[in-house]
């Protein structure tokens, strides 16, 4: 297993708990030590100097160590390659260990025996010994770095986990439309005394969307006669609270019934041209919804009574923009959105391509 | 009491009706479709209540209500308008959401106080205890004219200060004091008209002016003043000595 280990704080630099820990444990072993001493029954003056220095010797042979070990990138590394290069890194540094523990101890303690005129066995011994202490170091402090991090990992999987879901919602959200759903619901209840016939089929309709809205979540495309059976039952809900405001006709290609389109395209330019076409006019207009083939796919056209003007009014155009950019993620340059204003209408027409572009990035697939 | 129900949706209208059969103290007296009719409907029957749709082609209830020299009292009714919301939270008024809950409905209608018997069918003049609706970008507020101090021309709006608001609204001065009761509200230059009930000390101000100073303290501590044009200072003197 590989653990990334980039843009973790403690890399920039030891966090005081690692100073912390360093001085506690190289007394505690030089304490030993010195324990171990007087309980034989050895004691030499100015033995304090010498166990300072020790305990000197011993965090400077680490932390150079630990540099060495986040310079060279050991936590990276998978298992089976880090154990020998950490043996070798540790047989370098306890060979530094033992040079620097002479040089300390000749230059500062000269009221004891130079250790530089013992013999080379000697100082091979306290190599090893060096050695091996360093290597336990750095298991406990690659132990305690794999530990912090895997509970970074998993604090920053939770947050991802909650960011998604969040997303979700955002889009479920945004697809229920509160708006519609609550004057529909609305709409219903007047319904049960006056046609309990046309209030039962509304529920069903009702129903139908909100299925279709908590299932598009996770779908890349759905068939068009399937959007096309959720836009109608959507007009027909539209249709009981407008009346003889709202005069809808549909046609679609019978070829066409099968090709893909992404989920809730064609419902939300549905929505937006009931939203901002239809409600706005006191007697009301007509929306028709053509899909016919084009050159390579098909040509999506909606149109509705009313009057187009960009930029006009509070959150007017976000759908529009937001669509856009769903078409480009899915088909990239291939598909296209316009919107214009012909003959009292306004039109809004979306060219999608039989063919998902190879190059283009799931939406739903983020490339981690 | 009289109602008028306003709603674009008949059925949305229905279910309403339907709900208000329970409330035997309530009469409706006619339902509009659009801001339009609801105008028109609102001159011809004086109801002392609206239920009043804010989502509607054309005009929206806020417009409506804008429109009006004196509103009646409203519950607003939405299925579902953030904006709305949020304007009707800060001043605390009454909305229904639909569907309608029909405690809900009974609560808000208990709130309403009674109309007290009005002194003829047409009223030409606006009294103290009427009140004005008034909305400045999203904030909105029914006053009561009583607690109005003063309306100050800005340009094509006008500036209405009351407890520690001031909103601007799309009103004309001129209009307004047409309107208002006179022996209450007194135009005291181009640009002010103010409440006399508000009045705390006058004194004699240049050029045979006057200045007002009012029963309410700007954030500085000092008394709001306003001066009385030579103009208007004799009419003023004269309604004072009444």
């Amino acid at each position: 297993m590989r653990l990334s280990f980039l843009h973790t704080p403690f890399l920039n630099g030891p966090r005081p708990i690692y100073w912390l820990m360093q001085v506690f444990t190289w007394s505690m072993y030089v304490g030993m030590f010195y324990v171990w001493n007087s309980l034989n029954g050895r004691q030499q003056s100015g033995i304090e100097l010498l166990l300072l220095m020790e305990v000197i010797t011993g965090m400077a042979a680490s932390h150079l160590l630990r540099y060495i070990i986040l310079k060279k990138g050991l936590l990276n590394t998978d298992i089976g390659d880090l154990l020998p290069r950490l043996a070798l890194y540790a047989s370098l540094v306890a060979i530094f260990a033992t040079l620097l523990e002479m040089a300390l101890h000749d230059l500062l303690l000269t009221g004891f025996k130079p250790l530089s005129s013992e013999p080379f066995l000697t100082h091979v011994n306290r190599t090893i010994n060096w050695g091996l202490l360093l290597i336990i170091w750095a298991i406990s402090y690659l132990a305690y770095c794999y530990f912090i991090q895997n509970r970074r990992e998993e604090i920053r999987s939770l947050r991802m986990e909650t960011a998604n879901r969040e997303n979700q919602l955002n889009t479920l959200r945004a697809q229920m439309n509160p708006h519609f759903m609550f004057n529909a619901l609305n709409g219903i209840r007047a319904l049960i005394d006056e046609d309990p016939d046309q209030a039962k089929r509304a529920i069903t309709q009702l129903s139908a969307i909100l299925r279709n809205a908590m299932s598009t979540v996770k779908r890349r495309t759905v068939p068009l006669g399937e959007e096309i059976d959720i836009v109608k039952a959507y007009l027909a809900l539209e249709a009981m609270r407008y009346e003889e405001r709202l005069n809808t006709r549909i046609s679609v290609e019978p070829s066409l019934e099968r090709s893909p389109v992404p989920p809730m395209l064609l419902q939300t330019l549905v929505e937006n041209a009931v939203r901002h076409g239809i409600a706005h006019l006191p007697q009301g207009g007509v929306l028709e919804i053509d899909a016919a083939h084009s050159l390579n796919g098909m040509v999506i056209t909606v149109r509705n009574s009313g009057s187009f003007k960009p930029g006009r009014g509070k959150g007017s155009g976000i759908g529009l923009r937001n669509t856009r950019r769903r078409l480009e993620l899915i088909y990239g340059p291939q598909a296209h959105l316009d919107i214009r204003e012909q003959d009292g209408m306004v039109v809004t027409e979306v060219t999608i391509p039989f063919n998902i572009d190879k190059a283009s990035i799931d939406p739903h697939e983020p490339n981690i | 009491m009289k109602a008028l129900i306003i709603d674009d949706e008949r059925l949305a209208r229905k279910e309403l009706i339907s709900l208000l059969a329970v409330h035997e103290h309530i009469t409706i007296v006619g339902e509009a479709a659009n801001a339009d009719e609801a105008e028109a409907l609102i001159a011809e029957k004086q109801p002392d209540l609206v239920f009043l749709d804010i989502n509607m082609p054309g005009r929206s209830g806020f417009e409506l209500l804008e429109a009006l020299d004196q509103s009646p009292q409203v519950i607003f009714v939405t299925a579902y308008d953030e904006h709305a919301l949020k304007a009707f939270s800060v001043n605390a008024l009454d909305y229904l959401l639909k569907p309608i809950d029909p405690q809900r409905l009974a609560g808000a209608v208990a709130k309403l106080q009674e109309f007290h018997a009005q002194d003829g069918p047409q009223r030409e003049l606006l009294r103290e205890t009427d009140q004005i609706f008034l909305k400045d970008g999203e904030k909105c507020w029914f006053v009561t004219l009583k607690d109005v101090r003063s309306f100050e021309s800005e340009g094509n709006y006008v500036r209405v200060r009351f407890n520690d608001q001031k909103p601007l609204v799309l009103r004309s001065l001129n209009k307004l004091e047409e309107k208002l009761d006179p022996l209450v509200f007194f135009r005291a230059n181009r640009k002010h008209i103010i409440n006399l009930r508000w009045v705390e000390s006058i004194e004699p101000w240049f050029s045979g002016g006057l200045m007002v100073k009012l029963k309410h303290h700007g954030k500085d501590g000092q008394p709001e003043t306003i001066e009385v044009s030579r103009r208007q200072a004799a009419r003023f003197k004269e309604l004072l000595s009444l």
